[in-house]
């Protein structure tokens, strides 16, 4: 008897076990995870959007750090229903590889991420599962240049919807400047650059020019120039057609033998892009140019220091114009809250959220409608000695007449690039020739 | 006994035989109780082997297969592997993976990387631990103190860690280079060279282990019966022959211990160079300084996710090399050192007698 | 993931540590040995101290009062806005759910570790079945293989076929045992647990479930205290696997909280070094409850020899 019963309890504790182990597992695959967060949709119904994005997006309420529009504050102001958590990751490069193994997973992507444009096409390649989002975009009536709406469109499904665009000036500093004995006036500077008729080769010479008098670097990074020259080719490293051409096409040799030269010529801080020293360099005098996409301000602005002064911008740029990055935001398909989510999505990137946006931080609008706006028109920047960036990037956006190809391969190939000028650049420990060559090798193993 | 840790067979003796009439009386009571006694023992293990067998067994056939196949993250399995333009081939074959990660310089220089890293990490780090081992197993004032004292840097995660230390060895601003220029002796890279970067990180391991490793040999230390001292004091030996040919040759087991599993975290060392790199792209330094086989493996099956490459299939191809390379060296490195440390014969008979002891 | 192998079979030169500290006890040690001159004492203090700075140094930058990318020797001088950049970080990383998180994992994983491992170790130590040798030889064996080798597979199979990716069960399922555990409950549950007492057990009439809830946890219990102290601190600072498959949800788990915080674009290092503090504060002030516990723990981890 008493054994029977204490058999019995020994069984109930065995099963206790088992079923500790199943209810780990078991709240492992029925409970949600927090990313996906929300629960079932359905208006009026509470639901959470979380949206990832990266960098400094400007949505969000302003920080200490990163400027701001508050803009989920006003969505939830008139949706009481709906509450959004952003994620703000650090770097474009770090939000790609979580998102990626979300996506691959199936689970775990947020319902609203930010997709900056080098990685657009490895998302329009899975287009099936991302949620046509045209339907709100036009109930919000937004639009976009005719580039970027392309950008974000496969077969007629539009799932980009772009933010920002990064019409590119020159940021420079007017006191180094003034040192070097160069024009310090933000119209005589972009004279000095070449005004319209601005190459690449009179803007290293005003480098040289630059170097020689002070004997300290002109701009931060070669990497950073090559990303100015490489978003100018139409097809630089993958052809329309898929193919990679990256280390046959002329254009690119030609930019990196330029930019090379350049850098071990001295011009070249030889800073690695996104690295604390690069970042310290901002505030250090380390170089005296930066090129300037119009989201790098808050960069600029963020590294040297709100307080900083010296900074300004030229309404210029090498080759005519060029954009550098500027993003998208995207909804997944296995997002829960998918509907509210692409509601908020379209919401904004309406013309009058991405004005709100450039106000607040400095991410410029990719909506025409929201170019015309004449507050956008009329913004100035006590950052950048109080230049007129309205009227710049507008200028700087219309001046880009290239939109360059991104194929799948382009943001690996574009990786291998900066890898190879870096260590030309910063590392010193390859000749030009040797790193060429270690790329070409990088470039194969994609295939 | 020390030994019997390192040393699977001793373990694996069967428990005594038990007496008759115990036996006698399990069987007596039942058909219930007699599948208690012969079913239990696999239940209670079972729990261990089910889990391992889904987190360690099943996955360790699952990367072999992916290692052959044509496995891209996030398009998935796209048949049988093909090497492409590196080897100037696209015929499918189960190797190709295999084959695409050899033409791979990064594979090799990862290789090299963690091999380098192992040994300036290891070599000092358990040098160093010795000798304070030595010193707190003297008759130290406050112990429990100073025990914990070198223990603290164990509770902090490598990756934080490495985050802090990434300041100091900051290449234009840390603290080491900026005193190193104050000094007069000029900034070392250390992110761009290959050697400093390796030391750099190796400090980071050290930080957290030496302290830690410390213990173990202290505990050992203080295993060593005391009258082999005495017998060595007799013999005349001083300080450091008593430490030469009484303490290392007893410490054997522990030796062999803490280098084997050196061995298999030193080769997988990820956290570290992970967070020691700077900027957001180039993991392991722009030329592979620093990159080792795990953030290779990392960096090439979840940071570089390219549709159209099997990206994933090679991250596991590579996987299965580690894997392979850590059995090897363990292997390896543990005949090194039992021959090494095996060498003298006085400590062995000793032993045998401690083990009696033990027993 | 392989912080948790690394440390664990790390711990397992604790394991010839715990028997012989029992053979230690036994042999009764009557000289304490020489006295240490104070060379020593200035060496233990130099090391220590040597250990404390990268430690201060980070406090220390979080304490600063301007915000800077970096600062050089001249964050060496604390400044004084330390709480301030601390409840911004706190914010930053949402304390309260990477902590609760971070606990979760931790805890649920060294529980589960140390109760199979104690099951496992009984039956391995203590009971004789067929195919006991062959099996404890098997685990012992895979105490060599890497987790990161695992990692492909296991991605596929917790992030992708259980739908587990960017959540806290998909850290803790690959940390649900440890062979190690296994191994070192088996260990020391065979010196520290005589046959009398199972047999006494048994004669009483006791089930099998029953002598091992009567008998042997309570025997396990020093070596399963330090089972979980290891597993617990293995699991806290486990980086690798959590940055995987937590991917974009990194504020729930700490070590990727702080690795999150470590922008690069936006570099402001008072918050950096107050996320890594704040990531690495609770374990801390455990260590300075439990230090001796896990000092003692490595030092003579079978008590009951």
């Amino acid at each position: 008897m008493g054994s029977s019963i204490r058999t019995r309890r020994g069984l109930a504790a065995t099963a206790g076990i088992a079923s500790i182990t199943l209810a780990l597992t078991a709240c492992g695959g029925g409970g949600d995870n927090d990313a996906a967060g929300g629960d079932d949709t359905g208006s009026g119904e509470q639901v959470t959007i979380n949206v990832s994005t990266f960098n400094a997006p400007g949505f969000g309420a302003p920080t200490a750090d990163k400027p701001g529009a508050d803009l989920w504050a006003e969505y939830e102001k008139d949706h009481p229903n709906v509450k959004i958590v952003e994620t703000v990751a650090d770097s474009s490069d770090n939000a790609r590889a979580a998102f990626n193994t979300a996506i691959s997973t199936g689970t775990g992507a947020y319902d609203i991420q930010m997709a900056d444009i080098d990685w657009m096409p490895s998302i329009t390649a899975l287009a099936d599962q991302f949620v046509d989002l045209a339907p709100y975009a036009k109930e919000a009536k937004g639009d976009w240049l005719d580039w970027k709406t392309a950008q974000g469109t496969v077969d007629g499904k539009q799932i980009g919807l772009g933010t920002d665009i990064g019409p590119e000036g020159i940021c420079y500093r007017s006191d180094l400047f003034e040192a070097a004995g160069l024009p310090t006036d933000r119209a005589e500077v972009a004279t000095a650059f070449g005004g319209d008729d601005a190459t690449w080769d009179s803007f290293f010479e005003l480098g040289a020019q630059y170097t020689a008098a002070t004997g300290k670097a002109f701009f931060d990074s070669s990497a950073a120039i090559f990303q100015g020259m490489v978003n100018q080719i139409e097809e630089s490293h993958v052809a329309k057609d898929g193919t990679i051409i990256a280390t046959t096409n002329p254009q690119v040799k030609a930019d990196y033998d330029q930019v090379t030269t350049a850098a071990l010529a001295g011009q070249s801080a030889g800073l690695k892009q996104w690295t604390d020293d690069w970042s310290a360099g901002f505030k250090t005098d380390a170089f005296a140019v930066s090129l300037c996409p119009a989201w790098l301000v808050n960069n600029i602005k963020g590294n040297a220091g709100e307080d900083f002064v010296g900074w300004d911008i030229a309404d210029v740029f090498p080759g005519g114009g060029g954009n550098w990055g500027g993003s998208f935001l995207v909804v997944p398909e296995q997002s829960k809250v998918k509907e509210e989510a692409a509601k908020l999505a379209a919401w904004i990137t309406a013309p009058e959220q991405q004005a709100k946006v450039f106000l607040a931080a400095s991410n410029f609008p990719s909506s025409p409608t929201a170019q015309a706006d004449p507050d956008v028109a009329a913004k100035t920047d006590p950052f950048l000695n109080d230049a007129p960036v309205g009227k710049i990037f507008a200028n700087r956006a219309k001046a880009v007449t290239v939109v360059p190809f991104k194929g799948a391969q382009y943001f690996d190939i574009q990786t291998a690039m900066a890898d190879a000028l870096n260590r030309v650049d910063v590392d010193k420990s390859q000749t030009p020739e040797q790193s060429w060559d270690q790329w070409v090798n990088d470039v194969k193993a994609l295939s | 006994m020390a030994a019997t840790s390192a040393h699977p067979s001793t373990t694996a003796t069967p428990p005594p035989a038990r007496d008759d009439a115990y036996e006698r009386k399990l069987r007596a009571r039942g058909r219930r109780g007699r599948l208690d006694v012969k079913l239990s023992p696999y239940l209670y293990i079972s729990p261990f082997f089910v889990l391992f067998l889904i987190t360690g067994l099943f996955p360790l056939g699952f990367t072999a297969w992916i290692a052959t196949r044509n496995w891209n993250t996030l398009t998935g399995d796209g048949g049988v592997a093909v090497c492409g333009a590196v080897c100037d081939s696209t015929d499918p074959s189960i190797f190709a993976n295999f084959q695409w990660v050899f033409q791979q310089s990064a594979f090799w220089d990862a290789l090299r990387n963690s091999f380098s890293i192992f040994l300036i990490s290891t070599i000092p780090q358990l040098i160093v631990a010795l000798v304070l081992a030595v010193i707190l197993d003297a008759n130290l004032k406050a112990k429990t103190f100073w025990r914990m004292g070198v223990l603290l840097p164990y509770v902090v995660a490598p990756s934080a860690a490495a985050i802090i230390f990434s300041q100091i060895f900051s290449d234009r601003m840390g603290l080491v280079n900026t005193a190193l220029n104050w000094i007069g002796i000029g900034a070392i890279p250390w992110h761009a060279s290959t050697f400093w970067s390796h030391i750099a990180i190796a400090t980071i391991v050290n930080f957290r282990w030496t302290g830690y490793n410390t213990l173990i040999f202290l505990a050992a230390m203080q295993a060593i019966p005391r009258d082999v001292f005495e017998a060595a004091v007799v013999d005349g030996a001083g300080r450091f022959r008593q430490f030469f040919s009484v303490t290392i040759p007893m410490l054997r087991p522990t030796l062999i211990f803490v280098i084997l599993t050196s061995t298999i975290g030193g080769l997988q060392i990820f956290d570290e160079p992970r967070m020691f790199t700077e900027g957001t792209s180039g993991y392991g330094g722009s030329n592979n300084q620093f990159l080792t086989v795990s953030l290779y493996l990392w960096d090439l099956g979840f940071n570089k996710t390219t549709i159209g490459q099997p990206n994933m299939g090679r991250s596991a191809a590579v996987a299965w090399l580690l894997f392979l390379i850590v059995v090897v060296f363990a292997i390896v490195n543990y005949l090194l050192t039992q021959r090494i440390a095996s060498s003298g014969g006085k400590p062995r008979t000793k032993k045998k007698s401690a083990k009696k002891v033990s027993a | 993931m392989n912080q948790v192998s690394v440390a664990a079979l790390r711990q397992y030169g604790g394991n010839g540590v715990a028997n012989a500290a029992a053979r230690r006890r036994k042999q009764s040690v009557t000289s304490e040995g020489r006295r240490p001159g104070w060379v020593s004492y200035a060496i233990l203090t130099a090391v220590i101290l040597i250990s404390i700075v990268p430690l201060y140094y980070a406090v220390s930058i979080a304490s600063q009062d301007s915000t800077a990318t970096q600062f050089g020797a001249r964050a060496m001088i604390p400044g004084s806005s330390l709480w301030r950049n601390l409840s911004t970080a706190f914010g930053l990383i949402e304390f309260w759910r990477a902590f609760g998180g971070t606990v979760l994992v931790s805890t649920v994983c060294a529980a589960s570790t140390v109760l199979f491992s104690t099951l496992a170790g009984y039956s391995f130590s203590k009971l004789r079945f067929r195919g006991r040798g062959p099996l404890l030889l098997f685990v012992i064996g895979t105490m060599a293989i890497p987790t990161q080798l695992a990692v492909v597979p296991l991605y596929i199979m917790i992030g992708k076929w259980m739908g587990l990716f960017g959540s806290l069960w998909a850290i803790v399922i690959p940390g649900l045992v440890t062979a190690f555990g296994v191994f070192w409950m088996t260990q020391y549950l065979e010196g520290a647990l005589p046959y009398e007492l199972i047999e006494a057990a048994r004669m009483d009439g006791a089930s099998m479930i029953r002598t091992f809830w009567a008998v042997a946890l309570p025997a396990a219990r020093p070596a399963a205290a330090m089972l979980f102290l290891f597993t617990f601190v293995a699991q806290w600072t486990n980086f690798f696997w959590p940055m995987l498959i937590l991917g974009p949800n990194t504020n729930s788990f700490l070590t990727v909280a702080a690795a999150a915080l470590k922008g690069a674009r936006f570099t402001d290092y008072t918050l950096v070094m107050s996320g890594v503090i704040l990531t690495a504060f609770p374990l801390v002030v455990l260590f300075f409850f439990m230090g001796r516990q896990l000092v003692s723990g490595i030092m003579a981890g079978a008590v009951k020899g």
